[in-house]
């Protein structure tokens, strides 16, 4: 392999690792809003239990 | 590569030269070969450390533990952040075997190694777990050997937990009046743990020690007039922590009118500075025992949750929000935990430890203890989104 091309391998490589990042990145985003969304309307079913108790 | 910190150059790298580097391409690291490994590693410990820090930003407000295991099973947060560690883990190794391709290295004897060291960790794993088995049996056995021959005196409370753990629950329910004092307490918060709190109650009731009694469910608890059978002293031993625990806070609510002025006013006082205080507002009509102070806090109290609920639909409140602003954030666990400045539930700090083992893989008792206290629902902290911005 000349220099030439085992730069630009070494371009490609290192761009699919930070786009498998970027992706892992974003699911994780993704996971971590649905769980903070679900805390989200623990509470608000908690509000209104508690006024509709009242 | 913008972003990536070039690796020193140790003795080695500079000694490269253009007439032996034809040979370093096939034998050795290039200092290009480490600048992708570098990048690998970099982008994998920022996933870690963005991760880390979406969890911290995590805000539970003032949600009971059981509510917040229940978002977390209810999203499947920690196998799906499992998954994507499984995920990570899989492409690094992928990665690994293309970065060695871009330089020339023999893939196969690489692929080989990788399969070779897999291999090997998987059969030290089951050896060791084949020899922890036997262990475990023998110690079993051994234990067994011991009570047929000296009784159960002879069993110390670790030996107890440890045939417990071992699946002996049923052996020494069976053996209890033969169990020593020493050993009694432990085994019976053990068998409670282990699912034979009704069993334990047909047999002892009221008279369990107040230890396992705070340990019972609240349907054990508050069944028609148990509570009441009990000295008051242990009324109030009870009383304290279980007014800690949302599933109590209902029943122990309900039966507040049945108590006398004196133990009426330790209950209220004892919910009402804890995390579970709204509770006491929807009952408001029913406590005609309070001291005028308690009145004056219940309606403190009351006011209080009003002003929390508007708060949340309408944010622009800002008459009440002066009156009140700040109390929100207070909380008599907090204060509770001066002790121990980290002190969090079992269940949070459980938790994060499964949240942190798939983000490290490794352990880390003193860190993950640091963001359990941080996850903890007494603890505010700011958006996860704020984050991601």
């Amino acid at each position: 392999m000349n220099d030439t091309n085992k730069d630009s391998k070494t371009r490609e490589l290192s761009s699919e690792i930070k786009e498998f990042f970027d992706e892992i990145k974003t699911e994780t985003y993704n996971i971590l809003e649905d769980y903070e969304d679900a805390l989200e309307n623990k509470r608000i079913s908690k509000i209104n239990h508690s006024l509709k108790n009242n | 590569m913008e972003g990536i910190n070039k690796p020193e150059k140790t003795k080695e790298s500079l000694e490269i030269t253009p007439s032996n580097q034809e040979q370093n391409e096939n034998n050795e690291i290039t200092p290009d070969e480490i600048e992708l490994q570098t990048w690998l590693a970099k982008q994998t410990l920022e996933f870690r450390k963005e991760m880390l820090a979406g969890i911290n930003n995590l805000e539970f407000g003032n949600l009971s533990d059981k509510e917040v295991l229940e978002a977390q099973q209810e999203t499947n947060v920690v196998n799906k952040l499992q998954e994507l560690t499984d995920r990570i883990k899989i492409k690094s190794w992928e990665f690994q075997d293309k970065i060695a391709l871009v330089f020339e290295k023999n893939f196969k004897p690489k692929l080989h190694q990788h399969k070779t060291e897999i291999e090997s960790r998987v059969a030290k794993d089951h050896l060791k777990q084949d020899l922890n088995k036997e262990n475990l049996y023998l110690r079993s056995e051994a234990l067994y050997s011991k009570i047929e021959e000296n009784g159960l005196k002879s069993l110390s409370n670790e030996d107890v937990d440890f045939l417990i753990q071992q699946g002996g629950a049923s052996y020494m329910m069976n053996s209890l009046d033969k169990v020593p004092e020493n050993l009694r307490q432990n085994l019976l918060l053990r068998l409670v743990d282990e699912g034979y709190e009704k069993e334990l109650f047909e047999k002892y009731g009221m008279n369990l020690p107040k230890e396992v009694l705070v340990n019972l469910s609240p349907e054990t608890i508050f069944k028609e007039n148990n509570f009441f059978a009990l000295n008051e002293d242990i009324q109030k031993y009870i009383i304290t922590p279980i007014s800690l625990k949302v599933m109590f806070i209902n029943p122990l609510i309900e039966i507040l009118p049945k108590m006398n002025a004196e133990m009426q006013n330790y209950a209220f006082e004892k919910i009402a500075t804890g995390p579970n205080d709204y509770r006491l507002v929807m009952t408001q009509n029913k406590l005609e025992h309070l001291s005028p102070e308690n009145k004056n806090l219940l309606e403190e109290l009351r006011q209080r949750h009003y002003y929390l609920a508007d708060g949340y639909e309408n944010k622009k409140n800002e008459e009440v929000d002066k009156k009140y602003k700040g109390e929100k954030n207070k909380s008599s666990r907090k204060k509770s935990n001066k002790s121990d400045p980290y002190k969090v539930s079992n269940s949070v700090y459980k938790a994060t430890n499964s949240i942190l083992d798939v983000a490290f893989g490794k352990k880390s008792s003193g860190l993950k203890k640091l963001v359990a206290y941080k996850l903890d629902p007494v603890n505010k902290v700011s958006r996860l989104r704020d984050f991601f911005k």
